[in-house]
């Protein structure tokens, strides 16, 4: 196409692409294809176009960004400005811990969010304190109780003493393994359910859209 | 301009260019380009020319419009844009609403002229 020649026009073209995102695909490709259309007319109107001339076929369109505004408003779409913070809460549920008050962060990301259900937010909260850091904690110390019960008398070469000898120290090891196990498992599977119900909320909401 | 006036037209010419854009299809087939150059050439109608897209995309995804390929004489095949029996018939019910509309603005904002 003859405008796509301009760097210009490919520029603004990608800022445009950019801008709408967040954009059900085909509605993004039909605006793009149609303004991409619209600047090879206008161009093909003045032959040997200047870059002065492309920069003002550019401008009368207006901001990509203005375009992209109108789209959400005409597809009923809530404009993504606070969005990037729900996927920061997740993400910070999950690893935050690691740093301590990056875990609270995104405890309060998660409850100022409106993506989730109450429902959502306790389990979010709930499973696992801490994220990560907070499993990994939990599961160290079910290890280290495992390992204090099967190793409880050990002194120096002394005979073992009766708490030790019933092999609690196999099954609470198997035990303690698979509880560590879960409790690791369990930010993963949050984190993983939290993402699901974030696209289903975002979907829900561009469908309201579509039903207005 | 009082400030709230100015939001008000935006709303305004907002919620009125999707019925102008389906009155310029009334009596004959367009494309975008062409389109928007007719709104354009409307003092005040369009403020940026790339905001018609996503209201053609709207009309058309809400079945007022469908858009068929033609050979253009120049260039390449354009997309153009027609009204569908839905479209008619939305435009008309508007039209009467409008009519009325503006009637009754026109008696309080014109005063004792008419």
């Amino acid at each position: 196409m003859n405008g796509t020649r301009h760097r210009e026009v490919g520029e603004y073209l990608r800022r445009l692409q950019r801008s709408m995102a967040d954009l059900p695909a085909e509605r993004r490709d039909e605006i793009l294809a149609e303004i991409e259309e619209h600047i090879a007319e206008d161009l093909a109107e003045r032959p040997g176009a200047t870059e002065s001339d492309v920069r003002n076929v550019l401008e009368r369109l207006g901001d990509p960004a203005d375009i992209a505004a109108e789209a959400r408003e005409r597809f009923g779409i809530k404009p993504t400005r606070r969005s990037w913070t729900d996927p920061a809460a997740i993400i910070l549920l999950l690893i935050g811990g690691f740093t301590i008050i990056g875990w609270f962060v995104g405890v309060v990301l998660l409850w100022i969010s409106d993506a989730w259900t109450t429902r959502d937010k306790i389990i979010g909260t709930l499973v696992v304190p801490g994220g990560l850091a907070g499993a990994l904690g939990v599961a160290l110390s079910v290890g280290f109780m495992a390992n204090t019960v099967s190793c409880q008398v050990p002194g120096p070469g002394m005979d073992p003493v009766g708490s030790c000898v019933s092999n609690p120290s196999t099954s609470g090891n198997a035990v303690g393994a698979i509880l560590a196990a879960l409790v690791l498992i369990a930010p993963i599977v949050t984190a993983i359910y939290l993402s699901r119900r974030l696209r289903q909320a975002r979907l829900a909401s561009f469908e309201e859209g579509q039903a207005q | 301009m009082v400030a709230g006036q100015d939001r008000l037209l935006t709303q305004m010419r907002r919620g009125t260019l999707e019925y102008c854009v389906l009155a310029l299809l009334r009596e004959e087939e367009r494309y975008g380009f062409d389109l928007v150059k007719a709104l354009g050439a409307a003092d005040g109608m369009v403020t940026s020319e790339g905001t018609i897209y996503p209201l053609l995309s709207r009309l058309r995804r809400d079945g007022l419009v469908t858009t068929t390929w033609e050979e253009s004489p120049s260039g390449p095949p354009r997309r153009y844009y027609r009204l569908t029996p839905k479209g008619h018939k939305s435009l008309g019910e508007f039209v009467q609403e409008w009519q009325r509309f503006r009637d009754a603005v026109d008696r309080f904002v014109e005063g004792g002229k008419t």
